[in-house]
């Protein structure tokens, strides 16, 4: 990828986390250590259950984010829009995901292996310190949505009908209906 | 509360050093810049330290004492103030006002005993100035955040099934749980 592309994605992640005045160059640099894939529709990106601790940004596309229900059946809970992070809670906690994606239009995809994402987080460099922040904007902003539907679910009428699972688990993964 | 804030404030962060992706001792250096960036208040007990509905403009890094997190769900009585989470020391609460903009406090924070708190502002997060004692606490707001969206999805996933089982609890007993888990 080219440094005017590299920097123009890095800008487009800072913004959607809040952090649009910030300098891209640290995390275009970083960008630029990562592994490129384009992913054609209906290709995985990753599956529910698999080891994670790498770190994929979506630069480009849209992927489909499904959920096994409770019979082992894939079910669609909501989709990721570019630019987005994906993986993000694998690698931090070391757990498996939580969730697979497919892409759901032809999307690029950078991904960083999971020794470097650990080697950057602990990093008080500039890269570092925006990858941490993405990384905990994506995170607070799933809590802060989340918690805000239930607020709204329990400050409705008391007879509020039974919550949604698919909304909720949307809202947990920072999926779009 | 018997410890000086100051004393209390500095072992809660030297705690951190060792459990952050760093892995090691934070220097008395690193520990003093990030208190002068974000110097630690006492809280009666009882106090309010934030309000439902306020802007959320800080959080808070509790190194001494317990907080209260409750939320207004209507009508009068017993019914108008639920406790939704107890928080305590060692956990950060409000990251929202950190890394979202634009927010409000979805729930009402008081002390339920003498407490102390480091005052975290959004601009701390931002100033560029490399700081490993930071790092540490970036890094303990995340796993926090981490495992909370992990604990909800394990209960979202609980309640499904039970549902699918034509069972389960009732759905506000539910949502109260899953905030508490949330909050």
């Amino acid at each position: 990828m080219s440094t005017p592309d590299l920097t123009r994605h890095a800008q487009r992640l800072l913004a959607a986390h809040a952090l649009g005045d910030a300098d891209p160059a640290p995390l275009a640099a970083l960008l630029a250590r990562c592994s490129e894939r384009r992913i054609a529709t209906g290709h995985p990106l990753f599956h529910e259950g698999e080891d994670g601790g790498d770190i994929s940004f979506l630069l480009e596309g849209r992927v489909a984010v499904l959920k096994k229900d409770p019979t082992g059946n894939d079910r669609q809970i909501g989709s990721w829009f570019a630019p987005a992070v994906a993986g993000g809670l694998a690698a931090v906690e070391g757990v498996r995901r939580s969730s697979s994606c497919l892409a759901g239009a032809p999307s690029l995809v950078v991904t960083l292996p999971a020794a470097i994402a650990r080697e950057v987080l602990a990093d008080p460099g500039p890269a570092g310190a925006q990858l941490r922040f993405i990384l905990l904007a994506a995170f607070t902003e799933v809590l802060a949505n989340i918690t805000q539907h239930l607020r709204d679910l329990l400050t409705g009428p008391p007879d509020a009908p039974t919550p949604d699972i698919d909304r909720l688990l949307a809202l947990l993964h920072g999926a779009k209906r | 509360m018997t410890e000086d804030p100051v004393a209390a404030a500095r072992r809660t962060i030297a705690a951190l050093g060792p459990t952050g992706w760093g892995r090691r001792a934070l220097a008395d250096a690193d520990i003093d810049a990030l208190l002068a960036a974000a110097p630690p208040i006492e809280i009666a007990a009882g106090a309010v330290l934030a309000r439902e509905g306020e802007p959320a403009d800080r959080a808070f890094f509790l190194v001494a004492g317990r907080l209260r997190a409750s939320v207004a769900l209507g009508g009068g009585g017993a019914q108008s103030d639920r406790t939704v989470n107890e928080i305590p020391a060692g956990e950060v609460t409000g990251e929202s006002a950190l890394f979202l903009t634009g927010g409000r406090r979805v729930a009402t924070l008081t002390a339920l005993e003498p407490s102390a708190a480091l005052v975290l502002r959004r601009e701390l997060f931002l100033s560029g100035t490399p700081n490993p004692a930071l790092v540490a606490l970036e890094s303990h707001i995340m796993t926090g955040l981490a495992r909370r969206i992990a604990r909800t999805d394990a209960q979202i996933l609980e309640v499904w099934r039970a549902e699918s089982a034509g069972g389960g609890t009732s759905a506000r007993a539910g949502l109260l749980d899953l905030l508490g888990r949330t909050s």
